[in-house]
Order: C-alpha cells, then structure tokens, then sequence
C-alpha cells in the first residue's frame, strides 16, 4: 500500500517542524463512540450504517503539535435481506441472506494537531496497522464463515473541544476513512467511513 | 465529580455498541429455511407427461434408510406433491402404466457429532456467566485443557423426481430433479404446504406444456 509507504517521512517530517516541549510528554487516552457508514464495494454486502462501534486510542504527546501511539476499536456491520431466489445454473436456492461483519483494527497513530492556543483544537491523524476480520453469510439458518487478518488505514480529520481551561479533558469529535481490504467471494472491501464521539483525557 | 461521571459517558457507549447484532437472534423459524432446487439442465420438462408417486415416505438417518412411513404429515406431504404437479399439468398415473416421471419424498435426518475444546469454549465464558454472580467480580475462569462433545441433529425433506422415460435408452434411471428443505420447523404439519409451494415456485420450468 502506498500509505505504508508514506507514513514515515509524514512521521518524520512532522517530528521535525515541530518544537518539543517536554513538559507536555504525557499520554492522553481517547474513547469514542463510533458509527460505520459502508462505501465503495462493500454497500453491496451492506449498505446500513452500524451504530454498534467504538475506539480508542492511547497517545504518547511528544510534543505540543504531535501525538503518537497506538489505536483499537471494534465495528459491526449487519445486514438482513428479505427472502430472495438465488441462480446458478441448474440450480436454485430460496434464502434469507444475512451479512455480518465484524471488524477490529488495531493500528499505530499519528495524531497532528494545528493549533493549541485556540479553545477548539483541530486535528489531523492517521493510522496503519492489522485488521482482524470476521465475515459470516447466513443462508437462513446456514454460516459461511471467513475469519482473516488484514491491514487496516485511517486518515482521520477531527477537533477536541476542551470541557476545561487547562485542556486536561474534553470532547473529541472526528471523522474518518477506513480502509480495510478484504476479499472473499462476493465481498471485496471493507471501506466504510467512521464518524467518532468520544472523550480525551490526559492520565496522570 | 462531574468530570469523573463525564468519563462514564463514552464507556457506557462501549458497552453498549460492543453487543454484536447476532444472526440467528434475529431469523424466525419461517426465515431459517432454505429451499434448494437442483434440475437437469438437458431435461426437456415439456416432454414428460405422467408421473407416479410414491404412497409412502422414506425415513432416512444419517444416509440409510430407517423405515418407510405413511404418518398424517406424510400423507399431507405426499398430497401437496401431487397437487403441485397436476396444477403444472402432469398427470398421475400408477406404475403399471409406465409414467414417465417417478417421484419420491424424503424425510432425512442426520445426526452430527464432533468435540469442543474447552480452551476455546472457556475464553468466552465471563460473558456467559458474570465472575460477579459468584461475588467475585474481579476474576476470571480457568480451564484446564479438558474437552466436551456435542451432538446436532438435522432435518432435510427432499423430493425427487427420475427421467423413467428415458431410462431404457440410457441404462440408468436419472434424478432430473431434486427439492430440498433444509432449516427449523421443516418436519412440522402447518409448514407442508408453504414448503411444497415453495420448492415449485422457484422452479417455473417444471410444466408440461
């Protein structure tokens, strides 16, 4: 991918332009609620947005401007199609079809914010890492189970509203773009978009 | 305080949206069933014109014949068949005039047994049973390397239909066509008829003009 492959100088460019400021190296722990809003190739195995998401991420702040650690989560993605015929040649089958996905990305971040002197903070980041994936079709009552480890990417674009004057803790509201590859039969992606309500807090 | 419930807030989300909406929790017994309809794309269905029936119904278990039955649910079984193929314009004849189809109902169960290992089965039990109900809300289960079988039983109600017309030509008396009902509920009385519709319904090919 080329976003593996750019994800360095992005890494070390940032490290460079900005000024370290070692009072403010701590870990900032995020927990988001997150909804999932399928696109591309993978409307076709479903087009309902998930409601049932979260993440959460634990960043190492290196400085006023730059964050980096680690991001996990968890989304699932449901489908039921009504009653439908099948065809192949010779051959017909009359099912319910129920797609379920779910999906776990555990991923290295890089979290840039623009600005820390303004009340609302806004930010970019952007995440890379493994995806563990777990597919299952039903016909009827009858699976068809894929299980698989993927790679997983998210750019992500959001702001952090602080609920105090010293930024110690407050919202976080972000959206992002997940890219997930995945190929299985008639499934071929596992892009959706992942729309984030959280909060950020600093551990002490 | 309130920063501390705040806290709360997105935790509860978790929580909530970790529940994975499951599959099978949402299929009614109707929703569960799949109909399966295999046919001989060389058969001319058009030129077949009589079949006959089997009264009775074959009993199968785990791939051998147990019995043949003649119950109420067979004799309702057997007469939606019927019903079915003359409403497609075939008509039923009895043996001795050599029909061109012949058709069989199947009642198939198949009893499936395997193993399930408890390190597998166990890394999920503090979901089936909470540590808390015990009083000890902070602990987790440990299984030992120790193992458990499981049994499945399935039902499956076939019908099939033989080219007899044709097999003196070929030597050999060809299944071209099979219906298969697979899912909760298949061996119950008030599902025969939908069952049957079904299995005809999605093969418009079956007619004999």
């Amino acid at each position: 991918m080329k976003l593996k492959r750019y994800l360095l100088p992005i890494v070390l460019m940032l490290l460079i332009q900005t000024q370290v400021h070692s009072q403010e190296k701590r870990l900032n722990l995020t927990l988001n609620y997150a909804a999932g809003i399928p696109m591309g190739n993978f409307k076709t195995i479903t087009n309902k947005t998930s409601l049932r998401g979260w993440d959460a991420s634990l960043l190492y702040v290196v400085n006023s401007k730059l964050s980096l650690g680690l991001q996990t989560g968890f989304q699932d993605f449901y489908q039921k199609y009504p009653r439908q015929v099948l065809h192949s040649a010779g051959s017909d089958l009359s099912a319910v079809v129920i797609n379920s996905v779910q999906v776990s990305p555990i991923m290295a971040k890089v979290k840039y914010r623009f600005t820390n002197s303004s009340f609302i903070e806004p930010f970019v980041a952007l995440a890379a890492g493994g995806n563990l994936i777990s597919y299952r079709k039903y016909y009827g009552e009858f699976p068809d189970n894929k299980s698989a480890f993927g790679f997983a990417a998210q750019p992500e674009l959001g702001l952090f509203i602080p609920l105090s004057a010293g930024k110690q803790t407050g919202f976080n509201l972000s959206a992002g773009y997940n890219m997930m590859p995945f190929k299985y039969n008639d499934v071929n992606g596992l892009n959706n978009i992942v729309l984030k309500g959280g909060l950020s807090f600093y551990l002490r | 305080m309130k920063k501390m419930l705040l806290w709360y807030v997105p935790l509860i989300g978790i929580i909530v949206s970790s529940c994975v909406k499951e599959p099978l929790n949402n299929l009614s017994e109707d929703e569960s069933r799949i109909y399966i309809t295999n046919y001989d794309t060389s058969a001319a269905f058009t030129n077949y014109k009589t079949f006959s029936i089997a009264d009775s119904v074959a009993v199968v278990s785990n791939n051998r014949l147990q019995s043949r039955e003649h119950t109420p649910y067979d004799e309702q079984l057997v007469t939606e068949v019927i019903n079915a193929l003359q409403q497609r314009g075939f008509q039923r004849v009895s043996t001795a005039d050599k029909p061109d189809l012949g058709v069989t109902v199947s009642r198939v169960t198949n009893t499936a047994t395997g193993v399930v290992s408890y390190t597998d089965y166990g890394g999920y039990y503090n979901s089936y049973y909470d540590p808390y109900m015990w009083g000890y809300p902070d602990y987790s289960y440990y299984f030992p390397t120790y193992y458990g079988t499981y049994q499945i039983n399935e039902n499956a109600l076939t019908v099939d239909m033989f080219d007899l017309k044709n097999s003196k030509q070929n030597n050999e008396i060809k299944d071209v066509w099979s219906g298969i009902v697979r899912g909760e509920g298949v061996f119950q009385n008030n599902n025969v008829s939908s069952q049957v519709q079904a299995l005809f319904n999605q093969s418009p090919y079956l007619k004999n003009q």
